[in-house]
């Protein structure tokens, strides 16, 4: 082994990556040759004092306060999830009682179960595609492409700027069977997911189909359980779904085209 | 339909006795990689609901300490690393391999130095040195420095391939050894050979 062959595994001992034969290979040339070992301490001693200087932690005081926001949110998941399906249980046991008294046994005992099927099966994909959000890795090509397609089916394409969020990612994906132009607004941790379909793929869930919000020129659905709020709306042969769990969030501003504020 | 208030009990022990406790090695990083307090412990904070909401997706038996840390990693490079790349003050491929070795070298047999530098160096002036890191090496030489993460979980965790791991941090280390380096001439602990 010469110098430069040692001195390319200089990092790879120190940080203890390195095979024990390689090791030692490096090893033998140091004990004979001065100029590498010395490098090779000096570094090594470069190492231990910078560990050392950067081992220490925020203080207790921090730790403490940090640690009891945490479990405050960890709280607040809990009771969304716990009051979501309580809230199911009880739609589902009125719904129950109707039909059997409709005397529509069978039919009964599959509505029993429907709020937290539609749950899982309607909404759950959503959900987890926004949260999913999280750990993607954005591309810009992929970025590019995906608004432009939107743009060539639809004639709109999503702002890159909403209010204070920008456009992060954009992808397509298949959610719920159906492919969607998946777009995720940021803003310093509060995020946005924008999925875009073609109407005749996708509908409004028949869930909601009651509830119908007007406001100004534009028409909504609004759905909002287990701390995840989706807001559907039918723009021409896209439908459009926003979704965020945060709740100052103003949803309808990333309806593109919408000038509710 | 199983008790809900069961289910979520069970989650929560499981994630206050897995997650919670590396909450002290989030903050340390986070504080390196956003500068101050305040966003670090905004960040660590959502990392932690994240992975929460997230709990299923957790392999039980596998790295949780690595697992949290892409989570923030990831929140990081998404939210809070600096939109526009700071033009580097410095080329680093310009500065020498083992820079602080060319300086400090005595020529001597059994001499150290560097331990009468290091003496007079603070905590505070390695953070700084560190923190004035641009962001992508600076999150690189964090998770190795900080956590001791190997390369390997460094790739998984900042999602890079190896190479890019390795490079950034020698680089990274050129760059923390001129830091340093520059600091000690300026506090006139030491003399620039080159001038
Ligand atoms: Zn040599």
């Amino acid at each position: 082994m010469n110098c430069q062959e040692a001195l390319d595994l200089l990092y790879d001992i120190i940080d203890q990556e390195v095979s024990e034969i390689d090791e030692a290979q490096v090893r033998s040339h140091l004990e004979k040759c001065r100029h590498c070992s010395e490098i090779f301490r000096l570094e090594s001693s470069i190492q231990n004092f910078l560990d050392a200087k950067t081992a220490n932690v925020g203080s207790s005081d921090n730790l403490e306060s940090l640690r009891s926001k945490i479990v405050s949110d960890l709280d607040g998941i809990d009771r969304t999830e716990m009051d979501c399906s309580s809230k199911s249980k009880l739609g589902g046991t009125t719904l129950f009682m109707v039909s059997a008294a409709a005397l529509i046994i069978l039919v009964g005992a599959s509505f029993f179960t429907s709020d937290l099927v539609r749950h899982y099966n309607v909404y759950g994909p959503l959900e987890q595609a926004h949260f999913a959000a999280q750990l993607h890795q954005p591309s810009n090509s992929v970025m590019e492409q995906t608004l432009a397609a939107v743009k060539s089916s639809f004639g709109f394409s999503p702002g890159t700027v909403v209010n204070s969020f920008s456009l992060i990612d954009a992808r397509m994906e298949k959610i719920l069977g159906v492919d969607m132009a998946h777009f995720v607004y940021a803003d310093n941790g509060k995020r946005v997911s924008v999925f875009v379909a073609l109407s005749d793929e996708f509908d409004v869930p028949s869930g909601l189909k009651d509830h119908k919000v007007v406001r100004g020129n534009l028409e909504y659905y609004d759905h909002h359980c287990r701390g995840c709020r989706l807001v559907y709306h039918q723009s021409g042969s896209a439908i459009i779904i926003t979704a965020t769990e945060d709740k100052e969030t103003e949803l309808l501003s990333f309806i593109p085209g919408s000038t509710i504020i | 339909m199983a008790d809900q208030k069961l289910i979520t009990a069970e989650k929560r022990k499981q994630f206050e006795a897995e997650a919670l406790p590396h909450m002290d090695a989030l903050l340390r990083t986070a504080l390196r990689m956003t500068k101050n307090e305040r966003d670090a412990e905004d960040l660590v904070q959502e990392a932690f609901v994240k992975a929460y909401r997230f709990w299923d997706k957790f392999e039980p038996g596998s790295n949780c300490r690595a697992w949290l840390f892409k989570i923030m990693t990831n929140i990081f490079i998404n939210n809070y690393r600096s939109k526009s790349r700071s033009p580097m003050a410095v080329n680093v491929d310009e500065i020498d391999d083992n820079f602080l070795y060319g300086q400090l070298s005595t020529g001597e047999k059994s001499s150290t130095p560097e331990q009468e530098l290091f003496a007079k160096i603070f905590d505070d002036d390695v953070k700084k040195a560190i923190e004035n890191l641009p962001d992508d090496f600076r999150m690189v030489v964090v998770l190795s420095f900080l956590e001791g993460f190997s390369y390997q979980e460094i790739a998984e965790i900042a999602d890079l391939q190896l190479g890019t791991v390795k490079s950034r941090l020698h680089r990274g280390r050129k760059l923390l050894q001129k830091e340093l380096f520059e600091y000690a001439v300026k506090n006139g602990y030491i003399k620039d050979k080159a001038q």
